[in-house]
């Protein structure tokens, strides 16, 4: 017990940044489901986006355009579930590499379409050729992944 | 990041990778590895490209 009154009480209380992690985790799990839904939809679409970047084989580009909205779909979907700590390290890895291939193309003044969110948003009217600002976008989804992971693990999962 | 941490990102990945090549092998008209861009047609003869001197000189020589 402890000998000082309400400091166990408080010690229960979720912290600040606890708090702060499911609202994270839900907004991190939208934008990855908007982000995949269209790639799904469209894989040769989004193909088409991922060869402009010139950063895979060719032979490789319709894998990596199946396997990448997978990714995301598996990984938003981790997130709201006991298994969201894999899912956030998941969605960390993939914003890892986007933000690597975005810096590349800009650091190469390559001028093509982001399709983070899939061809269809490209060709929508509203080409989103890749700019400084996704980079800065993807940092604050990786802020939210690092938020979710500060989240202790639900007890029912914690198995060492 | 524990061990744990790990084996469920693991099993995650698994799992996408999975689901990638399952929707990639039902998807009609994507192939698993895209071939790269055909040069020209079989039975034709491949292009030649042409002197760079008769390009210079306009075609003069």
């Amino acid at each position: 017990m402890s000998p000082v009154p309400g400091l166990q009480d408080m010690s229960s209380q979720p912290s600040l940044w606890q708090r702060a992690a499911w609202p994270a985790r839900l907004v991190l799990a939208g934008v990855f489901l908007a982000a995949a839904a269209p790639k799904l939809a469209d894989p040769a679409g989004f193909a088409a986006a991922i060869a402009n970047y010139r950063a895979f084989p060719e032979a490789l580009v319709n894998l990596v355009a199946t396997i990448v909205p997978a990714l995301e779909l598996v990984g938003a979907l981790a997130l709201l579930t006991p298994w969201r700590r894999g899912g956030a390290l998941l969605l960390g890895a993939l914003l890892l590499g986007f933000t690597a291939l975005l810096a590349l193309s800009l650091a190469r003044g390559i001028d093509v379409a982001c399709g983070c969110f899939g061809a269809a948003a490209d060709q929508a009217g509203a080409s989103d050729p890749v700019r400084p600002r996704h980079l800065l976008r993807n940092l604050g989804l990786l802020a939210l992944v690092a938020l979710t992971l500060g989240e202790p693990r639900p007890a029912a999962t914690d198995v060492r | 990041m524990t061990r744990h941490d790990l084996r469920e990102l693991a099993v995650l990945t698994a799992l996408a990778v999975v689901l990638g090549l399952v929707h990639l092998v039902l998807r009609p008209g994507l192939p698993l590895l895209a071939a790269p861009a055909a040069q020209c047609s079989a039975g034709e003869p491949a292009a030649v490209p042409e002197p760079i001197e008769s390009v210079i000189d306009g075609g003069a020589r």
